[in-house]
C-alpha cells in the first residue's frame, strides 16, 4: 500500500498494438485512480514522436512507461534504443517495465541488461501485478 | 663358437619375431585408421592411404607440406595451440577436428596425437590417428540444429497463443466481477477479437504441424490457372483490393502432380504476403511464371513491394514470426508453411529480394 494515499502518478504511456489489451489496461487503470493522465500509442514511432516533441514539458514527460516488444513499424527494442538517446535530456525519473507475451529467455535477458527497465512483466497483465507495479513506481 | 652362433640365431629369431609383429600391428592400424607422421615443425612425413583417400590429396602433394595444408579454419586459434603445447611437452592431445579435403569439402575426425620422445623426454616427431567420424559429426549438428529450431518454435508459438489468451483471461475475469450489465455485454463483445485470433492461430499451428505427418499425401494434377484464381478468391483480392494487378504466364508449364492443399495454400500464402508487404508508393504489381528447368517445374513469383534486405533479415524470412496484432493477417506461420509444404514434397524455395524493388520467390517443385 502507498504510503500516501493522496500521491498518483501524473503520466502513463501505453505502448502496445494490441488495442484489446489497451482496453483491459486503461479501463484497469481508471478504475484504481492512480494515475491522472494515460497515453496510448500503438507502436514505439508514435511514442517516441510524442516523447521528443514534448521533451520541453515535464508535465507532459511519463512518470510510468508499459512497453510491449513486438510492435509493427518501430518495436519495443528500437523504442528503448531511441529513448536512451534522449534519457541525458529527460529531467525526470522514468519507470519503465517491458510486458510482452514473450517467455524466451533471451528477451528476458536482453530486457534486464538495460539499465533504464525496471521489470519484465510476462503477461497477461492482471490487476493485482499492476497494482503492484504503480506501487513500485510511486516509491522509487 | 658354436653356441655363440645359436645365440646369434636365436636373438635374429627374437628380432624377426618383434619385427613381424611391429609390421601386423601397422597394417592393422593402416587399415583401419587414418595415419601421419609430422616433424616437431608439423611438416608432414609420413602419410597411409586412408589419410590420401580422405583428404584427397596424393602422397606427393603431402609429404614435406605443413599440416595446416587441411586446417579448414573452423576451430578458433586458441584451439591449435592448446593442441601444440599439449603435444610439445611430451603429451597425448585428443579431440574432434574438422578438416578440409581438397575439394574443398569437410570432413570430420577423432584424432589422436602421440609425441615420440628422445632419450631426454623430448619430442622428436609425431604420429597422429584418426578416425573418419563426419557421418556422426554432421547428425550431431543436425540434432542441435533441431532443437535449437524447436525452442524457437516453442517460443513463438507460446508468444502468439499466449497474446489473445491473456486477453481473454483478463475479460473474463472482468466480467466476472462487473455487476453492471451494461458493462458486461460491452465486456462480452471484447471477448470476439481475441477468441477468432487464437481460434486462427491455432488452426494455422495445426497445419504446420500436420505436414510432416502425411508424406504420402496424394498428387492430383493441377493447373496453375485454377489455383491462381482460387487464391485470389479466398483472399477476396478483386473486392478488397481492386487496384492489384496480377499478371502471370503458365504457358510453358499449365500443370502440376502436386498435392492440391499444398498448392492452393502456396499460392494463398505468396499472394497474401505479397499484399501485406506492399509499397504504399505504388500500385501492386504480381507477375507469376511456370518453366521448366533441368526436368523440374519451376515457379516464380514477383512482386514491387516494399522487399527486404536480404543480408539482414533473409534468415527470417522463412522463419516463424512473433505477430503483432493490428495485422489481423499476420500470424507468423505463412512462410514457414509454405516452405515447409514445399519441402515435404522434395522441393525448395529461395527468394531474392531489393529493399524498395521488391521481391521474387523461385520455387523449384520436385526433382525429376
Amino acid at each position: 500500500m502507498p504510503n500516501d494515499p493522496m500521491k498518483t502518478i501524473d503520466t502513463l504511456y501505453l505502448i502496445d498494438d494490441d488495442d484489446t489489451y489497451q482496453f483491459i489496461v486503461q479501463r484497469t487503470l481508471n478504475s484504481l485512480n492512480l494515475v491522472n493522465s494515460i497515453k496510448l500509442f500503438s507502436n514505439g514511432k508514435a511514442a517516441i514522436d510524442f516523447l521528443e516533441a514534448t521533451l520541453h514539458d515535464i508535465e507532459q514527460i511519463p512518470d510510468v512507461i508499459l512497453l510491449d516488444l513486438t510492435m509493427p513499424i518501430m518495436d519495443g527494442w528500437q523504442f528503448l534504443e531511441q529513448y536512451l538517446r534522449f534519457r541525458p535530456r529527460i529531467g525526470k525519473k522514468v519507470v519503465i517495465f517491458v510486458v510482452s507475451s514473450s517467455i524466451d529467455p533471451r528477451d528476458m535477458q536482453r530486457a534486464k541488461s538495460i539499465s533504464e527497465v525496471t521489470d519484465y512483466i510476462i503477461k497477461p497483465l492482471t490487476k493485482s501485478k499492476l497494482i503492484s507495479m504503480l506501487h513500485e513506481s510511486l516509491e522509487s | 663358437m658354436l653356441s655363440e652362433n645359436s645365440d646369434k640365431i636365436q636373438l635374429f629369431k627374437y628380432l624377426e619375431g618383434i619385427f613381424t609383429e611391429l609390421e601386423q600391428q601397422k597394417i592393422a592400424l593402416d587399415k583401419s585408421a587414418i595415419v601421419a607422421f609430422t616433424d616437431i615443425k608439423g611438416n608432414i612425413t609420413y602419410v597411409n592411404d586412408k589419410f590420401c583417400e580422405i583428404s584427397q590429396y596424393s602422397r606427393e602433394e603431402l609429404l614435406g607440406q605443413n599440416h595446416r595444408i587441411i586446417n579448414s579454419g573452423y576451430h578458433e586459434p586458441k584451439f591449435f595451440r592448446n593442441l601444440w603445447k599439449t603435444i610439445a611437452r611430451g603429451n597425448i592431445w585428443s579431440d574432434d577436428i574438422r578438416n578440409r579435403a581438397k575439394d574443398g569439402s569437410y570432413y570430420w575426425v577423432a584424432t589422436t596425437i602421440v609425441p615420440y620422445l628422445d632419450a631426454s623426454g623430448k619430442p622428436y616427431q609425431y604420429v597422429s590417428i584418426r578416425f573418419d567420424i563426419t557421418k556422426q559429426k554432421n547428425q550431431e549438428l543436425e540434432l542441435v540444429r533441431r532443437s535449437k529450431q524447436l525452442e524457437d518454435f516453442c517460443f513463438i508459438v507460446s508468444h502468439n497463443l499466449r497474446a489473445p489468451l491473456s486477453n481473454l483471461l483478463l475479460l473474463t475475469s472482468m466480467i466476472q466481477e462487473s455487476d453492471d450489465s451494461e458493462e458486461q455485454k460491452e465486456l462480452i463483445g471484447r471477448l470476439v477479437k481475441p477468441v477468432h485470433l487464437l481460434n486462427e492461430t491455432f488452426n494455422e499451428l495445426v497445419e504446420s504441424l500436420q505436414i510432416r505427418q502425411d508424406t504420402d499425401i496424394e498428387k492430383v494434377n493441377l493447373s496453375f490457372k485454377d489455383c491462381l484464381e482460387n487464391a485470389m478468391e479466398a483472399l477476396n483480392v478483386a473486392v478488397l483490393y481492386p487496384d492489384i494487378e496480377v499478371h502471370h504466364d503458365f504457358n510453358e508449364v499449365p500443370d502440376l502432380k502436386y498435392p492440391k492443399k499444398y498448392l492452393d495454400s502456396i499460392f494463398q500464402n505468396l499472394l497474401s504476403n505479397a499484399i501485406k508487404y506492399q509499397s504504399p508508393k505504388r500500385k501492386l504489381q504480381i507477375r507469376i511464371k511456370s518453366y521448366l528447368r533441368e526436368g523440374s517445374t519451376w515457379l516464380e513469383f514477383a512482386d514491387n513491394g516494399l522487399g527486404i534486405n536480404m543480408k539482414v533479415q533473409g534468415h527470417k524470412l522463412f522463419g516463424l514470426r512473433k505477430t503483432f496484432h493490428d495485422n489481423p493477417d499476420a500470424k507468423g506461420f505463412g512462410l514457414f508453411i509454405t516452405k515447409s509444404q514445399i519441402e515435404a514434397v522434395g522441393g525448395m524455395i529461395y527468394a531474392e529480394s531489393t529493399q524498395g524493388r521488391g521481391t521474387t520467390f523461385f520455387i523449384k517443385f520436385n526433382a525429376k
